[in-house]
C-alpha cells in the first residue's frame, strides 16, 4: 500500500488476491472457503473471518466490504 | 324475506321438518279428537250398563223402601269415592226415593229419558234419565264430567304424545341424512377446487350421483377446454421462445461488430444493446417458466444447500448492487432443502432480482433462510414501494405488473419473474405469502418449503 511492505500469511495473501482479483465482485464465503481448500489447507467454520480480520488491521478502513452472511469483496475504486 | 336459497341443507331440514311437523301434529289432534268422542261413547255405554244394574237390583230397592218410606242415602264403596258415578231412584210424582250418597235430596234433572248435563254440588254432570224397568219409578245416573275428561285423557295422550316428541328426533334424522346424501356435493367442491392450471384433469364423473353427473360432465367440459388453451399458449411461447433465441444472439453478435467497424453514436449503441438484453432477458424467463412447469417437469430432486445458494445468487448480482449501493445482508442459518438446483436457482434469482430492480439506491434488502416448525422458510425482504395488498393475488398471473405500464420506469421487466417463482414454488409444493416489509416499506415474500415433502421427487 503506496509502497509499504505488506506481511501476509499465505493463507490472508490467498483470500486477498481472490478479492482483489474479482474487485467489483462479491466473493462468497462458500467460494473462498473453496479457494483455500483447493490450495489444500483445512478450513473450519469461521477460517475465513479470521483471515479477514487479520487482514483488515493490515489494510486500509474500508477496503474489503462486509456482506453480513454472504462474503466479502474490495468495492471497485 | 329472502328467497334465495342460501343451504341445500338448511332448506331441505326446515321445510321437511315442518311438513311433518305439521302432519303429526293433524294427526295427533285428529287422534285426540277421535279418542275423545270414543271415550265419550264408551262412558256413555258404562252408563246405561249401571242402569241395567240398576234394574236388576229394582226388587230390593223396592222391598227397602216399603219398610222404610223415607228417601234413603246409600253410602259410596271406600275404594271407588274418587270416581263420581252417582244416581237417584225417583218416584213418578218426582219424589225421591232413594240416592247415592253424593248426590242432593231432589232430582237433579227433569225425568225425560235421554242425556241430559246437571250443574249440582260444585260440579257438571252428565246426566242420564230412564224409566225403571217396571214403568214405575225413574233411576237418575250422573257422572261428573271433568272425571270422564281426565279418565279419557289419561287413556289418550300418552298415545298421542310419542307423535309430538318424534319431531326434534326426526329433525335430527333428516339434518344427518342430508348430511350423507349431500356429501358427494362437498366432495365434488373439495376436488374442483385441487384443480388448477397445472392440473386440470377431469373429473371422475362416474363415480358420482346422477343429480351431480351433468355438473361434473360440464365442468369436465370447461377444464378440457382449458387445459387445452393452456397447453397451447405454454406450447406457442416456449417454442416462439426457442426459436427467437439465435436471432437475439445474432443481433448481439452484430451489434458488437457494428461498434468495432463503424463510428456509430454511444447513446444509440446502449439503447440498442439495452434492447436486446431486455428481448433476450424475456426469451430467457420464458424457456425458464416452461422448464419449470411442474407437469412438464423431468428433473431429478436432490438436498440443495439454501443459504449457499442466497450467496452464489447475490454474488451474481454484484454489479446490480454495487451500481445502486444497496445494502444486502443474509441472516439465519444453512438450510437443506430438497429440491431441483435449477429452479430453486430461478426462484432466488427472480425473488433477488426483483428485489434488487425495485428497491431504490442506498436501499436495504434482507434476505432470511430457518428451519421452522411448518418446514423451511427463505424471506426476501426489500425496502422498495412494495405491492398493494390488493393486487398481491395477481402478481402471479404471467405477464402482470404492479400498476400495469406505469411500472417503475427504470425497472426493466417482462412480467414472468413471479410466476416462474410461483410454479417452482408449486414444483417444490411450497408456499408463497407476500407480506409488508419490515422495513419502512417494501414487499416481504415469504416462501416456506413444507418439512417432509418431497415435491414430486
Amino acid at each position: 500500500m503506496d509502497g509499504e511492505l505488506l506481511v501476509l500469511s499465505r493463507r490472508e495473501y490467498m483470500v486477498l488476491k481472490t478479492l482483489v482479483e474479482n474487485v467489483g465482485a462479491i466473493q462468497t464465503r462458500d467460494t473462498l472457503e473453496t479457494r483455500l481448500y483447493g490450495w489444500g489447507e483445512e478450513v473450519a467454520s469461521n477460517t475465513i473471518e479470521v483471515h479477514i480480520h487479520h487482514l483488515r488491521k493490515k489494510l486500509p478502513e474500508g477496503f474489503i466490504k462486509t456482506l453480513r452472511g454472504i462474503g466479502y469483496m474490495v468495492p471497485r475504486p | 324475506m329472502s328467497l334465495q336459497l342460501k343451504s341445500i341443507k338448511v332448506f331441505l331440514t326446515l321445510t321437511l321438518l315442518s311438513v311433518a311437523a305439521l302432519l303429526n301434529f293433524a294427526a295427533a289432534l285428529r287422534g285426540y279428537h277421535r279418542g275423545m268422542l270414543e271415550a265419550e261413547t264408551l262412558f256413555n255405554q258404562r252408563m246405561y250398563k249401571h242402569l241395567d244394574l240398576l234394574n236388576y237390583s229394582l226388587p230390593g230397592l223396592r222391598l227397602r223402601a216399603e219398610v222404610d218410606p223415607q228417601p234413603m242415602s246409600y253410602p259410596a264403596h271406600a275404594r271407588v269415592s274418587e270416581v263420581g258415578l252417582e244416581f237417584q231412584w225417583v218416584a213418578l210424582d218426582g219424589r225421591l226415593l232413594a240416592h247415592s250418597a253424593g248426590m242432593p235430596d231432589e232430582p237433579v234433572t227433569e225425568l225425560r229419558e235421554g242425556f241430559h248435563f246437571a250443574n249440582f254440588g260444585g260440579y257438571r254432570w252428565h246426566v242420564l234419565a230412564a224409566p225403571s224397568a217396571d214403568q214405575q219409578s225413574w233411576f237418575v245416573l250422573a257422572e261428573r264430567d271433568d272425571q270422564r275428561y281426565r279418565m279419557a285423557e289419561s287413556v289418550i295422550l300418552p298415545a298421542v304424545f310419542p307423535m309430538v316428541l318424534a319431531v326434534p328426533l326426526l329433525g335430527a334424522i333428516i339434518w344427518l341424512l342430508l348430511g350423507v346424501g349431500l356429501r358427494p356435493v362437498s366432495q365434488l367442491a373439495r376436488d374442483l377446487e385441487r384443480r388448477e392450471a397445472t392440473t386440470l384433469h377431469a373429473l371422475p364423473a362416474a363415480d358420482l350421483p346422477v343429480e351431480l353427473q351433468p355438473l361434473a360432465n360440464s365442468a369436465n367440459a370447461l377444464l378440457r377446454r382449458l387445459e387445452a388453451s393452456f397447453t397451447r399458449e405454454r406450447r406457442f411461447s416456449a417454442d416462439v421462445a426457442h426459436e427467437l433465441r439465435t436471432p437475439i444472439a445474432a443481433l448481439r453478435i452484430q451489434v458488437e461488430n457494428l461498434v468495432d467497424t463503424t463510428p456509430v453514436p454511444a447513446d444509440a449503441v446502449a439503447k440498442l444493446q439495452s434492447g436486446i438484453e431486455r428481448m433476450s432477458h424475456l426469451v430467457d424467463q420464458i424457456l425458464t417458466l416452461n422448464r419449470v412447469a411442474p407437469d412438464q417437469y423431468m428433473g431429478r430432486f436432490e438436498p440443495i444447500a439454501l443459504a449457499a445458494a442466497v450467496r452464489r445468487c447475490i454474488a451474481e448480482h454484484s454489479d446490480a448492487l454495487e451500481q445502486r449501493a444497496l445494502e444486502i445482508e443474509l441472516l439465519g442459518s444453512e438450510v437443506a432443502v430438497n429440491g431441483d438446483a435449477f429452479a430453486i436457482d430461478s426462484l432466488l434469482g427472480n425473488l433477488i432480482g426483483n428485489a434488487i430492480k425495485y428497491t431504490p439506491p442506498g436501499g436495504r434488502i434482507r434476505v432470511q433462510t430457518a428451519q421452522e416448525r411448518d418446514g423451511i422458510v427463505l424471506d426476501v425482504i426489500d425496502s422498495g414501494a412494495g405491492i398493494p395488498a390488493e393486487q398481491r393475488d395477481r402478481v402471479f398471473d404471467r405477464f402482470y405488473r404492479v400498476d400495469g405500464d406505469r411500472h417503475v420506469a427504470d425497472a426493466p421487466g417482462c412480467g414472468i419473474g413471479l410466476s416462474i417463482v410461483k410454479q417452482v414454488a408449486d414444483l417444490h409444493k411450497a408456499r408463497i405469502e407476500l407480506r409488508d416489509s419490515l422495513f419502512a416499506s417494501g414487499l416481504w415474500v415469504r416462501v416456506v418449503f413444507p418439512r417432509g415433502a418431497h415435491g414430486q421427487a
